[in-house]
């Protein structure tokens, strides 16, 4: 007997927001093996990589919600992870996002984090969400801001350091 | 998303995690019991371990179960092969009241039949720290061989080789 969870598929205009699969594990392991990766915690060995992409799947299990895949929906190429994240040593639910290298640049992470957002608060009834951005990195600031966050406070990661911590709008000043 | 498949046996069952069975591995990794195991050095490490097992079902078709005996989590059975894994991998912890009864052995059994129905891999392993007496003495007690050449990803295992039969 196989027992099957199902998560869910968002769309947005550009981008298709789908459950991580195996096939991943070569653009999630090449993120992590980059510099860029230094505020998620990496660079990652592809060991790790692997243990960070079984962990994405393992979280929506565990929590029942997660971060997607996120993949061009013209070109279907992986871009980044997007979503709802929780992992033990976070303070709260966090709406995060990491772009793949190539990815940047074009609004991938705000129109994706406007989907998974959009699907905390209608869908799963949530009534706030931050986001974590270590300091120093400027652009996921950047990315915050342009979702009409704001700075509150701030959080130190036993691994990932100092962390600004940014509220975003409640559902209710969304629609 | 694949999650473990629900194995009853006589007496424990094998079902999915949860999240609450997180604390148990926690306290586990804390006591001396852990002491031939890598041990996670926070609630994140702990988190990536723990999560990454129950993933591993969704992404690979195989991953950890929990044992549990009497509504109560006894400890965990794992099948599974990460890409820097040489071979397929058998892996057990026991809580701590719930040695000398047989349970890791009757899990273990279910785990390998279903590992030779239905994952079907091309072999199957347990890698064991060469001090760890107690899990050598249960893999050979579930019929599984020393193999003194197989590869390993840290020198202070010993690799024991189960008979998962001719799938490969």
């Amino acid at each position: 007997m196989t027992v099957r969870f199902s998560a869910p598929t968002l769309t947005t205009d550009r981008l298709t927001l789908r459950p991580p699969h195996l096939s991943d594990f070569d653009a999630l392991a090449a993120f992590y093996a980059a510099p860029r990766s230094h505020f998620v915690g990496g660079p990652q060995t592809p060991e790790l990589a692997w243990r960070t992409l079984a962990q994405e799947a393992g979280h929506w299990i565990l929590r029942g919600f997660g971060r997607w895949t996120v993949v061009e929906t013209a070109t279907q190429t992986p871009v980044g992870t997007v979503g709802l994240w929780h992992p033990e040593g976070f303070p709260e639910r966090e709406l995060g996002w990491d772009l793949f290298d190539g990815a940047t640049g074009k609004g991938y992470a705000t129109e994706a984090a406007i989907a998974a957002r959009h699907h905390a608060y209608a869908t799963l009834g949530w009534t706030t969400l931050i986001s974590l951005v270590a300091d120093g990195n400027d652009a996921s600031a950047r990315v915050a801001k342009r979702l009409h966050a704001t700075r509150d406070g701030d959080f130190t990661h036993e691994r990932y350091g100092p962390m600004q911590v940014w509220r975003h709008p409640g559902p209710e000043a969304l629609t | 998303m694949t999650t473990a498949p629900v194995i009853s046996g006589t007496q424990l069952r094998l079902r999915p995690h949860v999240l609450s069975d997180m604390d148990a591995f926690g306290a586990f990794y804390q006591s001396d019991r852990a002491q031939y195991v890598t041990k996670p050095d926070g609630p994140t490490h702990l988190w990536y371990g723990f999560a990454s097992e129950v993933g591993s079902w969704a992404l690979t078709g195989m991953g950890s179960w929990a044992i549990e005996v009497g509504g109560q989590l006894a400890g965990q059975i794992s099948v599974t092969h990460p890409p820097h894994f040489p071979e397929t991998e058998l892996g057990w912890i026991l809580l701590d009241t719930f040695e000398g009864r047989g349970i890791a052995f009757e899990a273990a059994t279910l785990a390998i039949a279903y590992t030779r129905d239905t994952i079907r891999p091309a072999s199957l392993v347990s890698y064991i720290d060469a001090h760890n007496t107690r899990s050598i003495a249960l893999a050979k007690r579930l019929g599984a061989t020393l193999d003194a050449t197989a590869d390993r990803c840290d020198d202070a295992d010993v690799v024991y080789r189960h008979n998962v039969g001719e799938t490969a």
